[in-house]
């Protein structure tokens, strides 16, 4: 193994890490590797007096169950930096654009597997320093609350060390899912990639489980005490160590950390093995088998609502382009992901706070899901753009089968929401009826909100995780469907809020629901025009 | 014979670059035209222009007396287009691509299916066209791209590098095909970097640098006019575009 490789390689990753996520190139403040060390160092110190001034305003009588959980708080932080790094790596795995697996410059150079691996966990270990460095800045006010800095130190090293164990695991399931997939996918056709999408959902909606603090307080209030009972599992070792230190038993802390370390190595080992054995560079063939009618698209559903051939093709084809391409998942799964953690922590709420989480859940769901798939619709075609430029559509064509789409699918979230939700709480018919209209009305909102932007500002470049909007277009467009569907939902909660003031001035509900009604109409008539001229705009000369 | 392309004064910039520099064209409809000229020379831009797909700066341009610009549809409808290096939809296989393309175009189901069948098994793709996109060679690609091209019967092609990556195969059936349409009334406007082949299936060739017409008619006419009746075309090439000095750049390379 050659050092130099692997420091040389290390920074090149790190540079494309830095680099290739954002829209325009170049060599900004914001994209160099030194300046990750400035924004670690302001997170460790920002996260530390953050924590030290919350801490010392606290009466101590409410510090004493953290005091009483501090070892195994400390204890923890290695086992919660390896578990960030491995989830790190799936979002990779799943984010990571499927063409540019074959352009690794690994792929051609003279680089062994070990440099590889090495060097790509130490790139994103470093990537995502500040992570560490913010628990570190939180744990370091504890530790030095409750005098425990020597465990606090040891910790540190150990998650340090974690975050690079956690690198090789993050190469141990590139390896292993570039096998299984390619394998998978050889024989699977279609039925591959609906459970390609359905397991990217899965490990989405877990990840998300794993960072809701609600959940992940429960998960170590029963688990850390349990400690010893799981000293053979070794995720749990430099745990362990951490706890001897602080119960003054060096002799357990010695033998832990050789334990830890071994651990760490023979993690790297199995890294570096799989990544030789298993790495498949070619993008797989997938054959799909075809249709009845030949595998040639008739007039389809959308044709006989009306839409012409070439609308119907582009909507047949973004509509598969969702489902095929595993990039796209983690755009229509986003509402999934907010809804369920939210879904888990309900807990003991009354009619009211029940009610107010509902109407979230339905506009997150539906709503987020409209913006999502519209605010992506243009930036998705990336280089294939070409095809739309040189072919004998119009632009409002174009805009009809781009809003389409992403209007139908919502929409009908917008009705299920809202419906199954009112009958499992058992809302009354003025509650049903009203979740129902603001859900409708704000999906489409959102949708066209997204449609608007996403032709104003498409990011048609193609790396490694795409974004298909610029950063400003997505900031924006969250902004204004914000906004937008404050402005929908202000006559009912004007009239929930102040129902005898709203009855007393001839504001009835069914005048409410007029006055939402009216406010969508406008917002939709308003945003319909904005997104058609967005798209007729952009349609005018071609970007690529 | 009546135009198929007319460009007069034609004018691209990009920035402080001009990659078309009042460029005057005329192609008659029918012919297989070649357009040559080194990286950068600006026939891709001229290209694009056609299509409609960037807006020229000055001058204009007709498609069968359509300006791409004002008229845009009207333009792609009689016209098919192979950009340099087309990038194609890889989560679609060969025949969902093509039955895509050929809705774009509105190509009615029996004929698509009839077309694709038989342009698939031409350029022996036929067996693979359920595979999707991204596991396709680039020559594959390429035939895919040349095949959607074609669908709509256009009355005008325009390919840029259009022989690219294919196998000597397919590279000799679409020179074949494109003699044939020619006898049916197409017009082919496409550009290569391998003189033989300009030599061999084009009527007339233009040499462009820099943005401009260098010189502009039929293969042995261009010899006579630059004073080399006996050479090959690619020397004509070189000593045109200034760029007859390979010899000792070569020379340079290897010491």
């Amino acid at each position: 193994m050659r050092l130099q490789n692997v420091r040389i390689l290390a920074s090149i990753l790190l540079l494309s890490q830095l680099r290739g996520r954002r829209e325009k190139g170049g060599r900004g403040f914001f994209r160099r590797p030194r300046t990750l060390l400035i924004v670690d160092a302001v997170v460790f110190v920002g996260a530390f007096v953050f924590a030290f001034s919350i801490m010392n305003v606290v009466p101590p009588e409410d510090l004493m169950p953290v005091q009483l959980m501090a070892t195994q708080i400390l204890a923890s932080v290695p086992m919660i930096v390896l578990l960030f790094m491995v989830i790190y790596g799936i979002f990779f795995v799943i984010g990571e654009t499927a063409q540019f697996s074959s352009s690794e410059m690994v792929n051609y150079m003279p680089i062994s597997a070990t440099e590889y691996v090495l060097a790509s966990s130490l790139s994103a270990a470093f990537m995502y320093l500040f992570i560490l460095t913010a628990v570190l800045g939180i744990t370091l006010a504890l530790a030095l609350k409750f005098n425990m800095l020597a465990v606090w130190a040891f910790s540190a090293l150990l998650s340090g060390f974690f975050m690079v164990v956690g690198g090789f695991v993050s190469e141990i399931i590139r390896a292993l899912v570039n096998r299984v997939s390619s394998s998978f996918s050889k024989r699977g056709g279609r039925s591959a990639i609906i459970s390609r999408a359905i397991l990217i959902v899965f490990v989405l909606v877990v990840s998300q489980l794993f960072f809701n603090p609600n959940i992940l307080y429960s998960v170590l209030g029963v688990f850390a005490p349990q400690i010893y009972v799981l000293w053979f599992v070794p995720v749990i070792w430099p745990s362990i160590v951490v706890m001897e230190l602080a119960n003054g038993s060096l002799l357990g802390a010695a033998i832990f950390s050789c334990l830890t370390v071994a651990f760490g190595f023979a993690l790297m080992g199995l890294g570096v093995y799989l990544r030789a054995r298993y790495w498949v560079p070619l993008p797989v063939t997938i054959k799909l088998t075809s249709s009845k009618g030949g595998g040639y698209r008739g007039r389809g559903v959308f044709g006989t609502l009306g839409f012409s051939q070439a609308e119907s093709a582009i909507i047949s084809k973004d509509a598969r382009s969702l489902f095929r391409r595993k990039e796209m998942v983690r755009f229509w799964s986003i509402p999934i992901i907010m809804i369920v953690p939210i879904l888990l922590t309900t807990g003991s709420m009354d009619y009211y706070e029940m009610y107010g989480v509902t109407g979230m859940i339905c506009l997150l769901g539906a709503g987020m899901l409209g913006l999502f798939l519209s605010v992506m619709s243009v930036g998705q075609e990336g280089r294939a753009v070409w095809n739309l430029f040189s072919s004998p559509i119009s632009a409002r064509s174009l805009f009809k089968a781009k809003v389409a789409l992403p209007l139908s699918i919502s929409l009908i979230m917008a009705v299920i929401f809202p419906v199954v939700f009112s009958a499992i709480f058992r809302f009354g018919l003025n509650a049903s009826v009203a979740l129902l209209t603001v859900t409708l009305l704000g999906t489409a909102v959102t949708a066209l909100v997204g449609c608007y932007f996403g032709a104003r500002y498409p990011d048609l470049e193609e790396r490694p995780r795409s974004s298909y909007v610029t950063g400003t277009g997505m900031l924006l467009s969250f902004l204004v469907a914000g906004v937008a569907d404050l402005a929908l939902v202000s006559p009912i909660m004007f009239y929930a809020f102040a129902k005898q003031f709203a009855l007393s001035i001839g504001m009835s509900f069914l005048v409410t629901l007029v006055a939402t009604l009216a406010v969508g109409s406008v917002l939709i008539a308003v945003l319909f025009r904005a997104s058609a001229s967005a798209m007729s705009r952009f349609f005018r000369e071609s970007p690529i | 014979m009546s135009k198929a392309v007319e460009i007069s004064s034609l004018t691209k910039d990009f920035g402080s670059v001009k990659a078309l520099n009042s460029l005057n064209l005329g192609i008659e409809e029918g012919q297989v035209y070649g357009l040559l000229g080194p990286n950068g020379s600006g026939k891709s831009t001229l290209m694009k222009i056609m299509v409609g797909l960037i807006k020229p700066t000055s001058g204009s341009v007709r498609i069968y007396g359509s300006d791409p610009q004002a008229d845009p549809i009207t333009v792609r409808k009689v016209v098919g287009y192979v950009p340099e290096t087309p990038r194609l939809y890889d989560f679609l296989t060969g025949r969902e691509y093509l039955d895509f393309v050929a809705d774009l175009y509105g190509v009615p189901l029996g004929v698509k299916r009839e077309r694709i069948k038989h342009f698939l098994e031409a350029f022996e793709l036929k067996g693979r066209e359920d595979e999707m996109i991204s596991g396709y060679s680039q020559g594959m690609r390429q035939k895919v791209v040349i095949i959607g091209t074609l669908l709509h019967k256009p009355r005008l092609l325009i390919m840029d590098e259009p022989l690219n990556g294919l196998d000597p195969r397919s590279a000799k059936i679409v020179k074949d095909l494109l003699h044939k349409l020619s006898h049916e009334g197409v017009t082919t406007i496409f550009s290569t970097h391998i003189l033989e082949i300009a030599q061999a299936i084009c009527e007339r060739v233009a040499i462009m640098y820099k943005g401009a017409l260098l010189l502009e008619g039929k293969v042995e006419d261009l010899k006579t006019t630059a004073g080399m009746p006996g050479s090959s075309l690619e020397d004509v090439f070189l000593k045109l575009t200034g760029t007859d000095d390979v010899r000792a750049v070569v020379e340079e390379l290897v010491k």
